[in-house]
């Protein structure tokens, strides 16, 4: 297998699930937090908008995708702000909106809809160079924000009313984060597809909350986990020949599974030890 | 005065004032009572204070700033708030991390929280009686003692007015009184200026002024003023 890595897009995509997986199961503590599962859904229909409007002018559609999500992020991080909520029924605004008009320009524009829908069947091993340039650069910005922000990230993550009532930028920060996790999307849509997003976001999250005692310990667990199952995942697929992220999903059920029962099964041991 | 409002009214969303006309002052020093049925205003009141909520009509100040102004983000540093949910979420954090959250606002931007933060954080909890409880996890606490941790970190900022909204609901007759007199004593020694919102006419009864929300409106009880001015 060793000699796989001298090909150039398997380094490309061995290289993408290493810095995606140290870096993006921070985004699904975010999400997982501040309550923005839904926003993530508004975001990807958002993308998928920007993507028909550039296909129509016949540009990349990557960029428009990302520009679009990132103007979708900043319309929600208003919206959610000031409803300290996840805003769901406008959220539902937003995505219902930007499906119908990208189904408005696919059919004015006479464009396939599948030439838009391509953009959400991600490919790791697909990934040209300018697309993993894009992938490091995003995860690198993420772990450089947190870095800088940590505290505040924290304390936003903790209470947001309570970050703002400290004296903490409190909506800044939230904006900040929220301009991550849509960047993050649109890059990890490349990655795992859109459908597919949640594998190298939201379980190493999930895996991470039933393990830490600490935002701390949340970061850095979500990173173990992130590498570990999209390492195992990666593996899976070539010796399996299974499509990469649905074999990445299936190793992080697994790895959630049992970073949740682990604690149970660790305290029925240690009760019945000292029941004897 | 620490707080002045006057001709104040607020409300939210497209919703009916929830109160108007409100005038209300708090001098240096003072431990001033809140009451009223649910639904009156007080923790909007409260909100209002800390540039949370803008007010609908009339004029707002606290520590001479006004609340949501540009410049307000600096008196913030002087108002330890203590909210009245303050379980905190899900995000794991020890009673020592969500203390030390207070200073956070004052250490700034991208620095890490220096000696000094810690020791703050370590005398607030030591005056809100936590510090045996330091290393464990917020979410694994009572209702009691998450309020005491609420009330460690708003000590921990140092403040010279404190805003808290309902902090004994979670406690029992000896921690309502424990936590009255622990506000009193800080008071007089750092003459803090605290805003409590209360049902209890115990801890009520500690407080000069005290305002009675409801109706729409605000009042200052007589009883009280007769009771200072006599």
């Amino acid at each position: 297998m060793v000699e796989l890595f001298s090909l150039p897009f398997f380094a490309r995509a061995a290289a993408a699930l290493l810095a995606t997986g140290i870096a993006f199961p921070a985004l699904g503590t975010f999400i997982l937090h501040l309550e923005l599962i839904p926003a993530r859904f508004a975001v990807m229909h958002a993308s998928l908008l920007g993507a028909a409007a550039a296909l129509v002018f016949g540009l990349d559609p990557a960029p428009a995708a990302m520009a679009a999500a990132v103007l979708a992020g900043a319309a929600i991080a208003v919206i959610s702000w000031r409803g300290k909520v996840s805003a769901g029924g406008s959220l539902g605004l937003i995505m219902t909106l930007a499906m119908g008009l990208a189904f408005i320009i696919f059919y004015k524009g006479k464009i396939h809809a599948i030439e838009a829908f391509n953009l959400f069947w991600g490919n790791v091993l697909a990934l040209t160079p300018g697309d993993l340039r894009l992938t490091l650069a995003g995860s690198g910005a993420m772990v450089a924000f947190i870095a800088l922000a940590y505290k505040e990230i924290q304390i936003v993550l903790y209470d947001r009313e309570l970050a703002w009532a400290t004296g903490v930028s409190a909506r800044a920060v939230y904006g900040g984060i929220m301009l991550l996790v849509c960047v993050g999307i649109a890059v990890a849509t490349r990655i795992t597809g859109a459908l597919m997003v949640d594998a190298a976001t939201i379980l190493p999250a999930l895996a991470a909350r039933a393990a830490a005692r600490s935002f701390r310990g949340l970061l850095a667990w979500g990173a173990f986990f992130g590498v570990v199952m999209n390492a195992a995942g990666f593996a899976l697929a070539f010796l399996l020949d299974l499509p990469v992220s649905p074999a990445i999903i299936v190793v992080g059920a697994v790895v959630v599974a049992l970073a949740r029962t682990a604690p149970h099964l660790r305290a029925r041991v240690l009760s019945r030890r000292t029941g004897r | 005065m620490v707080v002045s409002a006057r001709g104040l009214a607020a409300g939210y969303g497209g919703g009916a004032d929830i109160f108007s006309a409100a005038d209300l002052e708090v001098g240096p020093g003072c431990l001033a009572g809140l009451c009223g049925p649910n639904g009156t205003g007080k923790s909007t009141f409260l909100k209002l204070c800390l540039g949370l909520l803008r007010p609908r009509q009339g004029r707002i100040t606290v520590l001479g700033g006004t609340p949501g102004s540009r410049g307000f983000k600096q008196k913030l540093l002087r108002i330890g708030y203590v909210p009245q949910n303050t379980a905190g979420g899900l995000l794991p954090a020890t009673v020592r991390e969500a203390v030390l959250m207070g200073r956070y606002g004052a250490i700034g931007f991208g620095r890490h929280p220096a000696r000094r933060d810690r020791l703050a954080a370590d005398e607030a909890m030591e005056a809100a009686g936590i510090t045996g409880i330091a290393d464990s996890l917020v979410r694994e606490l009572s209702g009691g003692q998450t309020q005491r941790v609420a009330i460690a970190r708003a000590l921990a900022m140092e403040p010279e007015l404190m805003l808290l909204d309902e902090p004994t609901s979670n406690l029992d007759r000896e921690g309502r009184i424990e936590l009255v007199r622990l506000v009193k004593t800080l008071g007089r020694y750092r003459d803090l200026t605290v805003l409590l919102v209360s049902h209890n006419a115990e801890t009520l009864a500690e407080c000069r002024p005290i305002f009675r929300f409801g109706g729409g409106r605000v009042e200052e009880l007589p009883l009280f003023r007769e009771g200072i001015d006599g």
